[in-house]
């Protein structure tokens, strides 16, 4: 099993190891001694977030009718919304956000996020993933040979938090147009890295996990002598002892036992602990439930949570956010009263919990909408990569920053441009992971975590 | 030290600075069993005290009865020292290039080490004004001529003969000097300037594969301003390398190195980049093959020993010979644990199996050497009656690498292991049972025979099969899927040839439907990716490497790749009742596919030389292909595949071992690679000359494998623990694993007596009654998606994960699934408490149909006593069936 890991190991090793050695002589030591340390550390942001929550918007939001207006464009490219003022002086928000437009100065924007993915499946996976697909493919195949999804990645960096709890959510549901979105397993990372996924509605009253929920004619006591019966014929047995394999697969089933029996991951999904109130601000929605779901699962240690805000690209009056005809029509009804209801409440929420500090809210699609008004029935925006806005709260993001700029029609950035793979560079910088490490395929083959590199200038 | 009661006798000699001889009994010497040689720190010991050892010691030499101890606590053997040798025995050595050398001593117990660098190795050279001795005792040349190189070790003497050709220095050339510095130090490989953009602006080609690309890239590019010609001392690329500016690669070579002299007398000269060799090279055609071997290929080093030397020779077409140690790249398998000197000395901490990719300029080669964990003959395990080739070539290696065999499994673990790998299931109780009442001699062999003409071995061979052709439905239609794995069932159940089977994949063509062996190039629609699938399916190579570049670790060329590919240029395909339920999805094809060939000159472009490139078999560059000149390029492809093709029957060989073993003698098996060499490479062989033998009978070498010990032994872990050596990958027992995901869920339904259509792919066009016969693949959230089950997207037999995940045991755990099947209405219990009067006989029923054995005696007790206070009798057996199909030994295959 040399491939090619081995190989760069040992090219690491001998750089580290120069590197060490130049500290050892005098660097290191003297700077502690000398507690110049202190000094250096506060110029550069330190990574400080403990989770991450990603709100994906399947679709394709439009940046140019949301964050990113431009009032002072011509009649075919403004659109139909107003500015409104923000938090943040000088920062207006599109008139149908006033919500969000109140908590703004929680938020960094990013506003020239660019790819050259037209398609959905493929611009999807870019974004989920922070790689740029072999081809921009309508249906782009999900094969083991595509890179795993953040929190995946995360998992696999970090592992879990405490034993039982996942480190990777992702609910509530799979997302496909067409064919299933790849990007949103764990891929060559293998499947202990896969999601904890479900499809079932949060929102539902009769809610609950399948695989989590102890029915009532088995009930928890008469699984726990189960188990014991199990584990009385395992120890007598004794293959743990000798197999190193067997040790691991009786470890997992100690942790998938103690999902069912200890309250600590069930009770995340019991969302009716909750207050009336507070569920009725998130919304009665799947989306609204979702992200209070996803507040209640990183509270218990998930490291990180994906929220598919729906299941397809929609348009025509369906989820999603692919406004190819009615765009103003489908924003103003449907999509943006859904985003203020949710979104903010969840930066509150977290906020007064003292958990935003540590938690970082990503709010970001696969792309953005074109700037001329006129697709299809004249009223739609098409698939626009080349510019967009992409949302980030929480874990060291000096709010109220807006990062890059885009031209004053909203179709190209004119400062700082960015693509998903330098988003990816942020979390997991903001992680506390290296996002320059390497990780390894089937093939054994060496590859870097993200190109990318991080944002830095988002956090304080 | 020594332990006083063992060693009471003991006296000690010291014999030079760096060993010490230590004998048992000194006073008796016919008793004598043992000398041991010890690491020598101590002082205490002095002439007096181990003066009357020393007459005995030196009489033991002469019976050779010498034997080392890493400690003093350390177990000790005594094995006779049979001879010693130099390698290599013909040592060339010149003024550039020094030579180093080994001296193998053989001992009578298989072992070989290296006692080159003992102190008690004594040297003489004939002639010292030809040869002499240079820095880390590498030879030098003083003038040119032949000499002799003798050495003698406890009695025993070896020599080889030395030829001195050059006296003087020669002109460096950048094809051979520059180059192999530039992949040595490390500068271009993919971390540094072999970077796809190179670094810091300077790209060179990866690991040096284009030596004329980078010749240019150093003296012309950027103006040349790299080199310095008036004075090379200081130019860019020795300031960079050396130190004397910043690098951020740091230092490579300092400014005293032989690299730093090269590199500046080749720019001195003139920086040479026409010479014919350089050009040469950059020509497809250019067949130099430079030959790379390496010293010793292959050795065991007793436990006490942890260092070998290593020495490369390359030998040139014509006829040049230089020892390139120095200059070639050693790279271990293992990180940890091991330090490889520039003198190519390897040193470890721990045993361990290792194996040394050698590679210099284009060549590669490898040496394998397992540094033993234990020099105790009492580990050597006594083998009863070795009934089979392939137990005594296991037992070989094991013996020599003192690791301990585990001992045969009850009966009816094996018998368990058989129907799993044999048939995907597994036995009922009334084939246990009756196995347990045949007492014939002969038992297990009828049994093999019996499971092997079994329609669901033919079934589970095409299951492996299908997957790593990819008969997954949105390519290849539900009906294409069908007729393929039927067709691939038929093989097996008439145990054709895979030399038939595998050149009618890849040459026929026509209607897929019709001829479903044509559906291989209805799957693999792009010539690269079937050029790829040739490789990992048929030669288990993986050529993926090769697309962008020569594989870093291994002999395979990117013009090999593109070679390859361009035998499927011509294949044409029209589909003949395309209905698409989604346009847009072009990976769709419903209904027949039509393959055919057009008519028209297989070509493709390679883009690493910018050119159109013909077809060409890998590596075999000489060989005539007739059928490919009357345009049949498929024909001609497959005709090399299958024909007289020593690595297409030893992949085909391993294969099987796989299946039916669980680990590869080539693990992974479709990853066979001069880097990667097989665990035990005379059973490979063994194995390889039986499949063809038998004409690549898969049930022939099938029945051998069942029938061997090998498969009868006692589980091991497939994790090797540190310092210890893979017991696993010498099969010292059988490896174990998880049950892989459609066996286990069959395994479900046939423990809970559930059979019935699998509800897990009912959703599906056709209900299938066992998951291991199902030709569609279920959705991501399935059982035996959660379990593993490939979407067949890759050729990789990686692509079936093996992993375990949380989900997994809780699925067993709590899912509908399986409470379903454990307290279902028609389900195992309820039958058995209908039929069945006793506990007892319930409770046998229950063991038999789960964990494939009887319950033993406390077990019966325990569970008869839960079943006995618990109010429900139903209730109880369930909680105990699900407590079977949730224990350890139910998940694994063991």
């Amino acid at each position: 099993m040399m491939g090619c890991r081995n190989f760069h190991q040992l090219q690491h090793d001998r750089r580290a190891l120069l590197r060490l050695g130049a500290l050892g002589i005098g660097g290191l030591s003297l700077a502690n001694a000398l507690g110049w340390n202190k000094v250096a550390r506060a110029s550069p942001p330190a990574p400080r977030a403990k989770s991450i929550i990603f709100l994906h918007q399947c679709g394709g939001p439009s940046h140019i009718d949301t964050f990113d207006l431009k009032p002072h464009a011509p009649d075919g490219i403004r659109g139909e919304f107003r500015p409104i003022s923000s938090s943040i002086p000088g920062v207006p928000i599109c008139e149908h956000l006033p919500k969000w437009g109140e908590t703004l100065h929680l938020w960094g924007q990013i506003r020239s996020v660019r790819h050259n993915m037209k398609n959905h499946n493929s611009a999807g996976y870019y974004c989920l993933t922070g790689h740029a697909p072999p081809s921009d493919d309508i249906r782009l195949r999900d094969t083991l040979d595509l890179f795993p999804s953040y929190g995946s990645t995360v998992a696999h960096a970090l592992g879990p938090t405490s034993p039982g709890i996942p480190p990777f959510v992702a609910y509530p549901h799979i997302v496909r147009d067409g064919s299933i979105t790849p990007g949103q397993h764990a891929s060559f990372l293998g499947k202990s890295c896969d999601p904890f996924f479900f499809q079932g509605d949060p929102n539902s009253n009769s809610f609950r996990l399948p695989e989590l929920h102890v029915p009532a004619n088995i009930g928890l006591e008469r699984l726990v002598r189960r188990r014991e019966l199990a584990q009385w014929i395992d120890e007598h047995q004794r293959m743990a002892d000798r197999m190193a394999e067997v040790r691991g697969w009786s470890e997992l089933q100690q942790q998938a036992f103690s999902m069912l029996t200890s309250p600590t991951l069930k009770n995340a999904f019991s969302l009716d602990e909750e207050s009336d109130s507070l569920r009725d601000a998130y919304g009665r929605t799947t989306y609204g439930q979702s992200c209070l779901l996803a507040r209640r699962l990183i509270e218990r240690g998930v490291r990180f949570v994906t929220v598919y805000f729906s299941s397809g690209i929609g348009g025509n009056g369906s989820d999603g956010w692919d406004t190819h005809q009615e765009n103003f029509k489908d924003l103003r009804s449907r999509l943006l009263p859904a985003t203020d209801l949710t979104v903010p409440t969840l930066i509150r929420d977290l906020q007064s919990r003292g958990l935003l500090e540590e938690t970082i809210v990503l709010w970001m699609g696969e792309f953005g909408r074109g700037p001329k008004i006129g697709d299809r029935d004249g009223k739609g925006r098409g698939h626009w990569p080349e510019c967009y806005t992409v949302m980030i709260a929480g874990g060291g993001i000096r709010g109220g920053t807006v990062f890059g700029a885009s031209d004053d029609q909203g179709a190209y950035p004119v400062e700082n441009p960015v693509g998903p793979e330098d988003i990816a560079a942020t979390l997991y910088w903001a992680m506390g992971i290296d996002p320059h490490s390497e990780i390894y395929d089937t093939q054994n083959r060496p590859l870097p975590m993200t190109p990318g590199n991080p944002i830095q200038a988002l956090f304080t | 030290m020594l332990d006083a009661d063992s060693f009471r006798a003991t006296m000690l000699f010291v014999i030079d600075r760096s060993a010490m001889v230590a004998c048992k009994h000194p006073t008796s010497p016919p008793t004598m069993k043992k000398i041991l040689i010890l690491p020598c720190t101590h002082s205490e010991f002095t002439w007096r005290s181990i003066g009357p050892a020393f007459l005995l010691v030196l009489s033991c030499w002469s019976s050779r009865q010498v034997c080392f101890a890493a400690d003093e606590d350390s177990n000790h053997f005594a094995s006779e020292l049979r001879a010693i040798q130099i390698v290599p025995d013909r040592i060339v050595v010149t003024a550039d290039y020094p030579a180093t050398f080994s001296v193998i001593a053989c001992f009578s117990d298989g072992t070989q080490c290296d006692v080159r660098l003992e102190g008690t190795t004594r040297f003489e050279i004939e002639d010292p004004n030809v040869i002499a001795w240079g820095n880390d005792s590498f030879l030098v040349a003083k003038a040119e001529g032949k000499s002799t190189l003798h050495a003698e070790w406890y009695g025993q003497k070896a020599s080889a003969s030395v030829f001195a050709e050059k006296a003087t220095t020669e002109s460096p050339t950048f094809a051979r000097e520059v180059a192999a510095v530039l992949s040595k130090q490390g500068c271009n490989l993919g971390t540094c300037h072999g970077n796809l953009h190179g670094k810091g602006g300077f790209r060179l080609s990866l690991r040096g594969d284009e030596p004329w690309w980078d010749a240019k890239s150093i003296v012309l590019d950027r103006g040349g301003r790299r080199i310095d010609l008036f004075s090379p001392e200081r130019s860019l690329i020795l300031r960079k390398a050396s130190g004397s500016i910043a690098h951020q690669g740091g230092l490579r070579f300092d400014k005293n190195s032989a690299a730093f002299d090269w590199i500046s007398r080749w720019i001195k000269e003139g920086a040479e980049i026409s010479s014919a060799e350089l050009t040469e090279s950059n020509s497809i055609a250019h067949e130099d093959e430079l030959e790379l071997r390496v010293f010793p290929e292959r050795s065991v080093v007793p436990a006490h020993l942890r260092r070998q030397q290593v020495t490369v020779i390359a030998r040139w077409p014509n006829g040049t010979q230089r020892d390139i140690t120095r200059w070639a790249r050693l790279e271990p398998n293992v990180t940890t644990g091991v330090s490889i000197h520039d003198s190519g000395r390897i040193e470890v901490t721990a045993p361990m199996d290792l194996s040394i990719g050698v590679s210099y300029l284009g060549a590669r080669t490898s040496s394998r050497i397992i540094f033993r964990q234990s020099d105790d003959q009492e580990q050597e395990t006594k083998f009863e009656g070795l009934p089979s080739r392939i137990d005594e070539l296991i037992a070989n290696q094991l013996s020599a690498a003192r690791v301990q065999q585990t001992p045969i499994a009850d009966p009816l673990r094996v018998l368990r292991r058989l129907f799993l790998v044999a048939l995907g299931r597994l036995p009922t109780s009334n084939e246990i049972r009756e196995f347990h009442r045949d007492l014939d001699e002969e038992r297990w062999e009828r049994w093999v025979d019996r499971v092997l003409a079994d329609p669901a071995n033919a079934r589970m061979w095409a299951l492996r099969w299908s997957d790593i052709l990819r008969n997954e439905q949105k390519v290849m239609s539900p009906q294409g899927t069908k007729n393929l794995h039927k067709w691939l069932t038929d093989c097996f159940a008439s145990d054709t040839p895979l030399t038939e089977m595998s050149s009618a994949l890849i040459e026929s063509t026509g209607s897929t439907y019709e001829n479903p062996p044509a559906s291989f190039h209805r799957t693999h629609r792009d010539p690269m990716i079937a050029a790829e699938s040739v490789g990992q399916v048929f030669l288990g190579v993986r050529l993926q490497c090769a697309r962008c570049h020569n594989h870093p670790f291994d002999v395979w060329k990117q013009d090999d790749y593109y070679g390859l590919s361009a035998f499927f240029t011509t294949i044409e395909r029209e589909q003949i009742d395309n209905k698409r339920p989604d346009d847009l999805d072009k990976h769709v094809i419903t209904g027949d596919e039509i393959i055919r060939l057009a008519e028209r000159p297989a070509s493709i472009q390679h883009p690493g030389r910018s050119m159109i490139v013909g077809p060409r078999t890998p590596l075999a560059r000489e060989k005539i292909l007739p059928p490919l000149e009357q345009g049949k390029p498929l024909e001609a492809i497959a005709d090399w595949l299958t024909h007289d093709n020593r690595q297409f029957a030893r992949n085909m060989a391993n294969r099987i071992w796989f299946h039916l073993i669980g680990k590869g003698i080539v693990d992974p098996p479709d990853d066979f690679r001069v880097s990667n060499p097989p665990s035990n490479p005379e059973l490979l062989e063994y194995l390889t000359d039986e499949l063809i033998q038998s004409n690549y009978s898969t049930r022939h070498l099938s029945r051998l494998i069942l029938n061997s010990l090998c498969f009868h032994r006692e589980p091991v872990s497939q994790v090797t623990e540190v310092g210890q050596l893979p017991s696993a990958a010498l099969f010292a027992g059988y490896p174990i694993r998880r049950m892989q995901a459609e066996v286990l869920f069959d395994a479900l339904c046939d423990a809970t007596g559930t059979i019935g259509p699998v509800e897990d792919l009912k959703k599906m066009d056709e209900p299938f009654r066992r998951a291991v016969e199902a030709t569609t693949i279920p959705p991501s959230t399935t059982f035996v998606r959660a379990f593993g089950k490939p979407e067949r997207l890759l050729v990789c037999e990686c692509e079936r994960s093996d992993q375990m995940s949380v989900l997994q045991p809780l699925l067993m755990l709590n899912s509908e699934e399986v409470r379903r099947r454990v307290g279902g209405r028609n389900n195992r219990v309820r039958r058995l408490l209908k039929e069945l009067e006793t506990s007892d006989r319930i409770l046998d029923e229950l063991f038999l149909a789960s964990v494939s054995r009887f319950p033993n005696e406390n077990e019966c007790k325990r569970l008869i006593d839960y079943v006995d206070q618990s109010g429900d009798r139903q209730q109880a057996f369930e909680d105990i069936l699900h407590a079977l199909i949730n224990c350890q030994e139910f998940v694994f295959v063991h």
